[in-house]
C-alpha cells in the first residue's frame, strides 16, 4: 500500500516458529519515581487476538503506547515484527495502527475528510486515498455516513470512524485500547465482529478491554497485568485450567436427589457432593475425568437426570482471583 | 439567591491556576516597565513625579483593558466546552445567579491586579508633585474602566463557545468599549460642568477643559484627555484652589463611576445573563445558521479548482492543509487582504487623511496584523492537543520537524497575501510618494517583516507549552516582540552593544539589523526547543 514501507525482515521458511509480532524484553517505564511498567516480558504472536487484562492504572495504556512509538521506555526494549520501537520508530509507525482510549476526531470535519486526511500523513498517494477510504468506511460500516460531519455521529460511529483510520495504511497489527468503552450493546457486538473479521484478514490484534466476557470469546491469547508486571500471558483456556480449582459439575434430577447423591458419592472419581438450591454440585476428583461418567452414574442408578452442565472458570472469575485491584 | 458555592468554586480554580498570579505579575510588569521607560527617557525634573504618575496611570489603564477582558474571554465559554454550565441549570441557579456569581469572583481577580499594581502607583507620590486629588481621579477612572472591561469579557464569554473566538469577540468589545468610554465621559463631564456655570457664576470650567486643547479636536480627544490625564490634564484644568470647583469635579467623576458600574450590571445580569440562558442547551445550528453558513462560507464560482486546489496542499502538506481548511481560516486569509486593500484604498483616495494619518494608520493594521497572527499561531496546535490527535500525528510517519514545518508553511502561507499586500504597499509609498523622510520608518517596516516571519514560531511553541489560549497569546506577544526589542535595545546602547556584538563577531548588524537578528536568534532558539518537546512528548495536556 505504502512505497515508503521499509521491507519487513523475512522469515526463514525453515524456522517452524513465525518472528513474534510483539516481543518486549524487561520493558519498563517510569514516571518520575512511579514505575508504571516493571520488567515487562511480553510476546505476541502473528495472528493473534491478543486481550491485554489489568485494573485501571495497571499500565495497559502505557505498554501500548511505548509499543506504538508514542512514548520511550525507561529501560528495556520491545521489537514489533522485528523493528524495535525506539530504534526503528518510524518503520514501526507503517506496520501499525493504534487507536488510544480517546476518539481523537476533529467535529467540524466530514468523514471522509478525516480519513483522506490521515490518508496524506500516511503518504497515501492521492489516486489510491480514495477507494482506501471507501474500502475502509465499508469494513468498518461507515459508508452511509462518509458526508456526514464528524460531530453529527453517535459515539459507537465515531469509534468506528477510529477504527478506520486505524486502517487507512493496512498495518498488520493493530494496537486498540478499549475500543468498546462507552458502546452499546450492540455496537460492541459490531466492532467485535469487526475484529473477527480483520483476524481472518490475518492481522494481529492487541486489544485491551475491561469486558472480559467479550475478550474470552474473542481472544485466543490475553495477558494479565498488575501494578506493571506480567501476572499471566498465554491462552484462554489456559489460564482457566491454572485457576480451576477441580471441575465442577452440576445435576438437576427429577425425584429423590439424596439417592442420587448416595450413588455420586459412591464413585472414586467424584471428590465432593454437595446440594445446592436444588441442584447438585459435583466437583471431580480429578482434571482429566471425562464429566460423562457422573451421567452414566445416575443413568445407571435409575435416577431420571433432567440437566448436566459443566461449570467452566471465567475470565472475570481468574481476573478477580489472580489480582488484587492494586495499581500504580 | 445561593451565589457563595459557585463564587467558592470560581475562586478555588482560580487559585490552581498560575495564570491568575502570572497575570498579576504582567500586570505590574507593564507598570514598571512604562515606568522605567519613562524614567531612561526623560531627564528627572520638578515635575517629574506628576509626568511618571500620567505615565504609570495610563499604562495601568492599558493593562486594564487588555488583561480584563482576557481573564474573563474564557470563563463561561470554558463551561460551555466542558458541559458543567448545563450541569449548573440542572441545580436551582438561576441564569442571572450564574452570571453574577462568575462577575462578583472574576471581579474579586481583577481587583487583585489593580492590588498588585497599587504599590507601583505609589512611586510617583513618594516622588512627588502628585496629590490625594489625582489619586481620586485615577481611581474613579480606573474602576469605571474595570468593570467595564470585565463586563467586555463576560459578554463574549456568553455568546462563544470556542476559547480564540470569545477572545476576539472580547478584544473587539473592549476596543470598541475603550471608544465609546472616554466618549460618555466627555458627554458627562461637560454636562456637569455646564450645571456648575448655571449654579455658580465663578468659572466656566467648561471653557477651560476645551481651551486645553488649545481649540483642536473632538469631543473624543477630550475624553481621551479627560481619562488618561495626558500631559498632566486634570492638575492644569480640573483640580484648582478651593473647594467650590473641585466638588463639582467630584460629582462629575462620581457620575462617570455610578454610570460605568450601571452600565457594567446591565450589561452583566441583563445582557449575559439572557444569552446565557438562550445557549446553555447547547442546540445545534438552526437551518437558518446552516443555510447562511453554507452560502457565504462555500466557494461559488471556480468551485472545482479551489477543490483541486485543496486536495493538492493536502497531499503536499497534510499539516498546513488542517491549518487553512476551514471556512474560518480563509475568512481571516481574505478578510485581512480586503482590510489592507480597503486602508489603501482610503489612503491614497483621501490626500488629506493621507498626509495626516499615513504613519499612524500603517502602524495600527500593521499591529493588528501582527495580534491576528500571534493568536492564529497560539491557537494552532491547540485543538490537536485537546481532541488527541496530537498524539495520532505523533504515531504518524511523520517526524517532529516535519509536524512542526507544515504547520508553520500553513500558518505562513495564511497571512502571506495581506502580508505582502501590506509590505509592498508600505514600501512603494516609502520609496515612490513625497512627503515620508522618516529614516526610522525603514526600520518599522523591516521590524514588521521579521515580526511576521518569526511569530508563527514563537506562537506555535507556546501552543504547545501553555495550556492556556491566554496565557501562550501573551508569551508569545512577550517573547516575539517585546524581548527581541529589549535584548536590541539592550545591545544598542554604547556600554554594552559593543562588547555584545564582538563577542558574537557581528559588530556590523548592531547598527542597523539587530532586532532583526534577535527576532531570527529567538525563533531558531524556540523551534529547537519545539522539536526538542515534541521528540519527548513534552507538551501541555
Amino acid at each position: 500500500m505504502n512505497e515508503n514501507i521499509p521491507p519487513v525482515i523475512p522469515i526463514p521458511n525453515a524456522s517452524p516458529a513465525p518472528t513474534p509480532a510483539v516481543q518486549t524484553f524487561g520493558l519498563t517505564r517510569m514516571y518520575g519515581t512511579i514505575a508504571a511498567l516493571s520488567g515487562l516480558d511480553l510476546t505476541v504472536n502473528q495472528g493473534d487476538l491478543f486481550g491485554f487484562i489489568g485494573s485501571n492504572g495497571a499500565g495497559k495504556t502505557t505498554t501500548l503506547r511505548i509499543l506504538a512509538t508514542f512514548l520511550a521506555p525507561s529501560a528495556g526494549r520491545a521489537q514489533i515484527l522485528g523493528y524495535d520501537v525506539v530504534g526503528d520508530a518510524d518503520a514501526v509507525r507503517h506496520v501499525i495502527g493504534y487507536m488510544p482510549d480517546f476518539f481523537g476526531v476533529y467535529k467540524d470535519m466530514e468523514v471522509t475528510e478525516y480519513l483522506d486526511f490521515f490518508g496524506a500523513c500516511y503518504k497515501i498517494p492521492a489516486a489510491q486515498r480514495e477507494k482506501t477510504v471507501s474500502d475502509v468506511l465499508e469494513l468498518v460500516g461507515l459508508s452511509e455516513k462518509k458526508g456526514s460531519l464528524i460531530g453529527a455521529l453517535s459515539r459507537g460511529m465515531q469509534q468506528r470512524l477510529g477504527l478506520a483510520r486505524v486502517l487507512i495504511h493496512d498495518p498488520r497489527l493493530l494496537l486498540l485500547d478499549e475500543p468498546a468503552s462507552g458502546l452499546d450493546p450492540r455496537a460492541r457486538i459490531e466492532m467485535m465482529a469487526v475484529l473477527q473479521e480483520l483476524q481472518r484478514l490475518g492481522k494481529t490484534i492487541i486489544i485491551s478491554s475491561h469486558i472480559l466476557s467479550e475478550l474470552q470469546t474473542l481472544c485466543n491469547r490475553v495477558a494479565i497485568i498488575e501494578k506493571g508486571r506480567l501476572i499471566y500471558s498465554g491462552p484462554v483456556q489456559g489460564v482457566r485450567d491454572q485457576m480451576s480449582q477441580g471441575r465442577v459439575v452440576w445435576v438437576r434430577v427429577a425425584t429423590d436427589t439424596a439417592r442420587a447423591m448416595e450413588l455420586l458419592k459412591a464413585r472414586p472419581e467424584v471428590a465432593e457432593v454437595t446440594p445446592v438450591d436444588g441442584e447438585i454440585k459435583v466437583t471431580l476428583a480429578a482434571e482429566d475425568t471425562d464429566h460423562s461418567i457422573v451421567a452414566e452414574v445416575l443413568v445407571h442408578g435409575g435416577a431420571r437426570l433432567l440437566e448436566l452442565r459443566e461449570d467452566q472458570i471465567g475470565l472475570e472469575e481468574v481476573f478477580m482471583r489472580v489480582t488484587k485491584g492494586e495499581t500504580q | 439567591m445561593n451565589l457563595l458555592p459557585l463564587i467558592e468554586r470560581e475562586l478555588r480554580v482560580g487559585a490552581r491556576q498560575t495564570f491568575t498570579y502570572s497575570l498579576r505579575v504582567a500586570g505590574v510588569g507593564a507598570l514598571l516597565a512604562a515606568g522605567c521607560i519613562f524614567w531612561l527617557m526623560t531627564d528627572s525634573s520638578a515635575d517629574f513625579g506628576a509626568r511618571l504618575f500620567v505615565v504609570l496611570h495610563c499604562a495601568l489603564l492599558g493593562a486594564i483593558w487588555v488583561l480584563v477582558p482576557m481573564l474573563t474571554a474564557d470563563c463561561i465559554s470554558r463551561e460551555r466546552r466542558e458541559g458543567t454550565l448545563a450541569l449548573l441549570f440542572l441545580t436551582p441557579l438561576r441564569p442571572a445567579n450564574i452570571v453574577v456569581a462568575k462577575a462578583m469572583a472574576q471581579g474579586l481577580r481583577a481587583f487583585t491586579l489593580w492590588l498588585a499594581a497599587l504599590p507601583a502607583l505609589a512611586i510617583p507620590f513618594v516622588a512627588g508633585g502628585v496629590g490625594w486629588k489625582e489619586a481620586f481621579l485615577s481611581t474613579v477612572v480606573s474602576f469605571s474602566s474595570l468593570w467595564l472591561a470585565m463586563a467586555a469579557g463576560l459578554v463574549a464569554s456568553a455568546r462563544c463557545r470556542n476559547a480564540t473566538r470569545s477572545l476576539a469577540a472580547a478584544g473587539i468589545l473592549s476596543i470598541l468599549f475603550v471608544l465609546v468610554f472616554p466618549l460618555a465621559m466627555a458627554c458627562i463631564l461637560v454636562a456637569t460642568f455646564e450645571l456648575s456655570r448655571a449654579a455658580s457664576s465663578w468659572t466656566s470650567l467648561t471653557l477651560q477643559v476645551w481651551n486645553g486643547l488649545n481649540g483642536e479636536g473632538s469631543i473624543i480627544d477630550l475624553g481621551f484627555w479627560l481619562a488618561t490625564d495626558w500631559d498632566g490634564f486634570w492638575a492644569t484644568k480640573l483640580i484648582g484652589p478651593g473647594w467650590g470647583r473641585w466638588s463639582w469635579v467630584v460629582v462629575g467623576f462620581g457620575i462617570v463611576g455610578a454610570s460605568s458600574l450601571f452600565m457594567a450590571a446591565w450589561l452583566i445580569v441583563r445582557v449575559t445573563a439572557r444569552t446565557v440562558e438562550r445557549v446553555w442547551r447547547e442546540e445545534p445550528p438552526s437551518a437558518r445558521v446552516l443555510w447562511l453558513q453554507r452560502k457565504f462560507t462555500t466557494p461559488i464560482f471556480c468551485e472545482r479548482f479551489f477543490r483541486r486546489w485543496m486536495r493538492w496542499e493536502l497531499q503536499r502538506n497534510p499539516l498546513g492543509w488542517l491549518e487553512r481548511r476551514s471556512w474560518s481560516a480563509r475568512l481571516v486569509m481574505w478578510g485581512w487582504t480586503a482590510v489592507v486593500i480597503c486602508v489603501y484604498s482610503s489612503l491614497f483616495a483621501n490626500v488629506g487623511l493621507y498626509e495626516r494619518s499615513f504613519y499612524g494608520v500603517q502602524i495600527f493594521q500593521a499591529g493588528l496584523l501582527v495580534i491576528s497572527i500571534a493568536a492564529s499561531a497560539t491557537g494552532s496546535f491547540r485543538r490537536e492537543r485537546e481532541n488527541g490527535v496530537l498524539e495520532l500525528l505523533l504515531v504518524a510517519p511523520l517526524t517532529e520537524r516535519q509536524i512542526i514545518g507544515g504547520r508553520l508553511r500553513g500558518l505562513w502561507g495564511k497571512f502571506l497575501l495581506p502580508e505582502t499586500l501590506l509590505v509592498a504597499m508600505w514600501f512603494c509609498c516609502l520609496t515612490m510618494l513625497p512627503g515620508y523622510t522618516e529614516p526610522t520608518e525603514f526600520g518599522i517596516l523591516v521590524f514588521f517583516v521579521g515580526t511576521f516571519a518569526t511569530l508563527p514560531v514563537i506562537g506555535l511553541y507556546y501552543s504547545l507549552a501553555r495550556k492556556s489560549f491566554i496565557s501562550a497569546f501573551l508569551w508569545t506577544l512577550l517573547a516575539g516582540i517585546a524581548l527581541p526589542w529589549f535584548m536590541a535595545r539592550l545591545a544598542n546602547t554604547d556600554d554594552l552593544s559593543g562588547r555584545f556584538f564582538q563577542v558574537l563577531g557581528l559588530d556590523a548588524a548592531r547598527t542597523d539589523f539587530s532586532l532583526q537578528f534577535f527576532q531570527a536568534a529567538l525563533a531558531v532558539v524556540f523551534f529547537l526547543l519545539m522539536r526538542h518537546h515534541l521528540q519527548h512528548r513534552k507538551f501541555a495536556v
